[in-house]
């Protein structure tokens, strides 16, 4: 017979540490209502124990569904690893300006590889710069409404696929493979951040979420 | 008897008559219904949950019998999407009523 415990345990699975303690608590006042109200109907302790965890009815179908709605452990991690990076990114005076200004460089650096006739290297690092631009100075820009948000994400994601086509140009289909593996932690990132979104209210969204 | 995808729009119902916590919210459901409509109390919670990121309720703490509670309660939105699936539910009632010769 499930226990409570083992029930639990189950339905928290792969959830985040604060998602895992919010199901628990639900679950537990749940469960001594639902064992109060069998126990007052004339059932002896382990039965009514049986009714009110059989009613709470398949904790995988349970955890499947709370890991829809919920924070899971990769998309906590996530939100706190990026945290960590803006929170040092932002706090430290002097990195804040060496990485705001390396895309307006870098753009200099372009222009003066195209004023040597040096189209190729002028053309990657216009897309250096343009992708320094878009992780560097977009958290300063005043993009943190829920719509200015989104208008954001369709731009970096136009860029991020302008940049790729130019670089390599008509090729790019032939460097898909290469591409995936080199972005894959951004994407990753990306998708989990999607995740999130839609799972915390926007008026819990950090400063990153909206990038 | 479990109809899917009904389970948000009953949870609103009943909140719309009071705020009420997952247990009484469960019960509520299954005596309105005559017990027809059976769901495994589990997957209550993450209807709730999600209920409550899309807006249309929002959670207290309360207590009730000495003991603490999470209650929620109907938000205005969530009273306009119950008004909404309401409207939706007569119509699909309606057209299957039609269907099953029944109108």
């Amino acid at each position: 017979m499930a226990t409570l415990d083992s029930w639990l345990n189950q339905a928290v699975r792969r959830l985040s540490k604060d998602s895992a303690e919010t199901v628990r608590r639900e679950i537990q006042e749940h469960y001594e209502a639902a064992l109060e109200a069998a126990l007052a109907g004339g059932n002896d302790s382990q039965q009514a124990e049986r009714m009110a965890v059989q009613a709470l009815g398949d904790p995988s179908v349970a955890n499947r569904q709370y890991r829809r709605v919920l924070l899971t452990s990769s998309e906590a991690k996530v939100l706190r690893q990026s945290n960590a990076e803006s929170q040092m990114f932002c706090s430290n005076g002097w990195t804040k300006w060496v990485l705001l200004s390396a895309p307006g460089a870098l753009l200099l650096i372009s222009a003066i590889a195209l004023a040597m006739h040096m189209p190729s290297l002028a053309r990657g690092v216009l897309a250096l710069a343009i992708m320094m631009a878009l992780f560097f100075i977009a958290p300063f820009l005043p993009i943190y409404t829920a719509t200015r948000g989104r208008i954001f994400r369709a731009i970096k994601w136009s860029l991020m696929i302008g940049i790729v086509a130019l670089v390599w140009g008509p090729d790019s289909r032939n460097w898909i493979w290469l591409m995936s593996c080199c972005f894959y932690p951004v994407l990753y990132t990306e998708w989990k951040r999607v995740m999130i979104r839609r799972k915390l209210p926007i008026s819990q969204w950090p400063k990153q979420l909206y990038l | 008897m479990n109809l899917k995808g009904t389970l948000p729009t009953l949870i609103l119902e009943v909140l719309a008559q009071e705020p009420s916590h997952g247990y009484r919210i469960a019960q509520k459901i299954k005596q309105s219904s005559d017990g027809l409509l059976d769901f495994k109390e589990g997957t209550l919670y993450p209807a709730l949950h999600k209920l409550e990121n899309e807006g249309s309720v929002e959670s207290f703490d309360g207590i009730e019998n000495g003991r603490a509670r999470r209650y929620y309660r109907i938000t205005k939105s969530g009273r306009k999407a119950l008004n909404e699936d309401r409207a939706e539910w007569q119509q699909l009632s309606r057209a299957v009523s039609m269907i099953l010769g029944e109108a």
